[in-house]
């Protein structure tokens, strides 16, 4: 079943250069909801039911979540890019022939991603990584200006080299298991764990947290993070941001449950993670005040959201890590949607260009501000939950580094209201500006956003939601 | 005898990496860069006939076709195509280069000790590759020389491979050398829209993303 699902979603790759320039949007869109039709109904059955083994393929709950997570957003990016494709062409800053090649890699991306969560081999999921980076580049080099350029190379070079580091991580852990090429797949890896070499899986760790930390955004490894997400068409960033980074951070918690079966406690993975969560937290939230680009500042606050929940499980609580994941990807990538629409409006990603967004663009504004509060932790946010519980629970387990989070939190909470409020309620010095927003593709896609989150904030706030993520906390 | 050859190989693949390391013409940084894909391949095909995995053989049949011919053909095209002057950059000079190289060197057959992974000289063979490889696309300020260095860094990656775990499973050693292609092929594609927007092969132009 699994291998109709990729195949499904390989299928988009090839799907735009196929149909016809008129029905393009159609059938992408067909494709898009088929996709997630499927993805959620595999996930549903293994919420519901048991893993899935297979030669090829391995999937439990928490794979499931992913799943589901990347089915919900590449089809509300999909539903996202169809306004925000047409407002392009129209200002004829895209051209209409590489519209094809847009939705091309985006479904390339797609299945890399897929691939990566769901594939049994440890060795492949890398492959699946690497081949993210590599559909993601054309995305992020989609526009002909200067910055799109310099991004897409700086994240392919940044990018590909953290993830060899990776590799010779992954080489290290097959070397821990005497030679046996079948202990890569991820559950053997797991049932072998006892008999690796010690020494060996600590290098190998310290390997695979830089490599595939480049991916998760964790400071210093960041440095492609920002110009990367501010380059890319907004759908994209918003795939980036809420699955392609989660994604990332999901190996490495895999490849931590391994080292710490194989150590015997987790004391000594939970500290390398404590100190990347909490340099990649403070440092973010000091980009993020001091940020004159708005696609450049959700790119910081994703860095720091990475961190919050790498933080949770260096502490032990897995489950307000992947609570916070679930709440970072859905506002995170509702928000990078809402740039979108500012974006085309404007033809600008710079603050002080833009003024008295409320009222020309009203209903993105409702959603953009809905969606920001549920970034920054207000209730019924999930991150509400998550943040207030880390914590609660970090002032016990590390006070030090909980205080300099929470005062990072403070940091990031005025570095979004001095950078966002202007520009939303400013007067702006052309005063004849009213509302010519009509009501689209993006604002359903916004709102769908809005009352997922919401909805999925009041349920886990119920025992049943506690419960439900419990099941999640399983990375293996 | 076949062990003492494989270590000459090894140290020879580090000769030409640490020669094409301080290397600021193309054509002659290319040249050592096909020396050490060429030994490479004879790597893998020695590992191949001594473990008789037949995936190894083809491992190696393809590291010469693509790193060996393609790769360094392709760059060559690429800049015969756009007249380049085959002249590299970098931020330091070339000298100081060369001694940077040989402290990492010397540096990874500290590690190599260290950790007393066997054989020795190999494994010191590749990290040495991979940090000349991190060295360059530090300091090398050309998007050739940042290429080739970044292929360095995965030649080292692949002796790795070979000499603790002699390579990957067959599918797997595949994915990752299709990655790599994919990806040359991808720096080529940029490399030339950044020639048709500024008329040079320099990241000078592509500084302006800062905060």
């Amino acid at each position: 079943m699994i291998t109709i699902f990729i195949a499904l979603s390989a299928l988009g790759i090839i799907l735009p250069y196929l149909s016809p320039q008129k029905i393009k949007f159609g059938v992408m869109m067909a494709w898009s909801f088929l996709l997630a039709a499927f993805g959620f109904f595999i996930s549903f059955s293994v919420f519901l039911g048991n893993p899935i083994i297979t030669d090829l393929w391995f999937l439990n709950a928490s794979g499931a979540l992913f799943v589901s997570l990347i089915s919900f957003i590449q089809m509300t990016a999909t539903l996202m890019s169809i306004p925000y494709l047409t407002k392009e062409l129209h200002e004829g800053v895209v051209e209409q022939s590489s519209i094809a090649s847009y939705y091309s890699f985006f479904a390339a991306f797609v299945t890399a991603m897929l691939v990566a969560v769901l594939v049994r081999n440890s060795g492949f999921t890398w492959v699946a990584i690497e081949a993210t980076t590599l559909a993601t580049t054309f995305l992020v080099a989609f526009y002909k200006r200067q910055g799109a350029l310099e991004a897409a190379w700086k994240y392919l070079i940044v990018g590909s080299t953290g993830i060899s580091l990776a590799l010779i991580g992954i080489l290290l852990v097959v070397f821990a298991g005497n030679h046996t090429h079948s202990a890569l797949d991820w559950d053997i890896l797991l049932s072998n764990a006892t008999m690796l070499d010690p020494t060996i899986m600590k290098v190998a760790f310290v390997f695979l947290l830089v490599g595939f930390g480049t991916k998760v955004g964790l400071v210093p490894m960041h440095s492609w993070l920002p110009d990367a997400h501010s380059q890319a068409p907004s759908p994209i960033s918003a795939m980036l941001s809420g699955v392609l980074l989660p994604v990332a951070l999901l190996v490495i918690l895999r490849f931590k449950t391994i080292v710490d079966t194989t150590l015997g406690n987790t004391l000594w993975t939970s500290s390398l993670l404590l100190v990347f969560a909490v340099i990649s937290v403070v440092v973010a939230a000091g980009f993020i005040l001091s940020q004159r680009d708005y696609k450049r500042l959700l790119a910081y606050s994703s860095i720091e959201h990475m961190g919050i929940s790498l933080f949770a499980f260096s502490l032990g609580g897995a489950l307000l890590g992947v609570l916070h994941i679930i709440g970072h990807a859905l506002a995170k990538s509702g928000l990078f949607f809402g740039a979108g629409n500012i974006i085309t409006t404007y033809n600008s990603t710079k603050f002080e260009k833009i003024h008295n967004v409320s009222s020309r663009l009203p209903k993105t504004t409702f959603f953009f501000i809905a969606l920001m509060l549920g970034l920054l932790a207000i209730p019924p946010s999930p991150l509400f939950l998550s943040e207030i519980s880390i914590i609660m629970g970090g002032l016990h387990l590390a006070p030090v580094s909980t205080i300099l989070i929470m005062i990072a939190l403070v940091v990031v909470l005025a570095g979004f209201i001095r950078s966002f409020i202007p520009m939303f309620f400013s007067a702006s010095e052309v005063s004849s500006e009213y509302s010519t927003e009509k009501f689209d593709c993006s604002h359903i896609v916004l709102a769908l956003h809005f009352l997922v989150i919401m909805g999925l904030g009041i349920y886990f706030y119920t025992s049943s939601g506690i419960d439900f993520l419990t099941t999640l906390t399983h990375f293996l | 005898m076949t062990d003492s050859f494989l270590l000459y190989i090894a140290v020879g693949i580090l000769f030409a990496g640490f020669l094409g390391a301080s290397r600021m013409r193309l054509l002659s940084l290319l040249f050592f860069f096909r020396i050490q894909a060429i030994l490479l391949a004879a790597y893998a095909y020695i590992i191949a006939s001594s473990t008789h995995e037949m995936g190894l053989y083809f491992s190696a049949g393809l590291v010469l076709l693509v790193k060996g011919i393609a790769i360094p053909e392709f760059f060559k095209y690429v800049a015969v195509e756009k007249g380049v002057s085959s002249r590299l950059r970098s931020y330091i000079r070339p000298s100081f280069i060369f001694l940077l190289s040989a402290l990492l060197v010397a540096v990874s057959i500290w590690i190599a000790y260290d950790i007393a992974i066997t054989p020795i000289p190999v494994i010191a063979s590749a990290f040495s590759l991979v940090m000349i490889g991190m060295l360059g696309l530090m300091t090398r300020t050309d998007l050739f020389g940042q290429s080739i260095a970044f292929l360095t860094m995965e030649n080292g990656i692949f002796i790795l491979g070979l000499s603790l775990v002699h390579g990957l499973p067959f599918f797997v050693e595949m994915g990752v050398l299709l990655d790599v292609l994919i990806g040359v092929v991808i720096m080529v594609a940029l490399m030339k829209r950044a020639h048709q927007e500024y008329q040079t092969f320099d990241t000078e132009k592509l500084q302006e993303l800062t905060d």
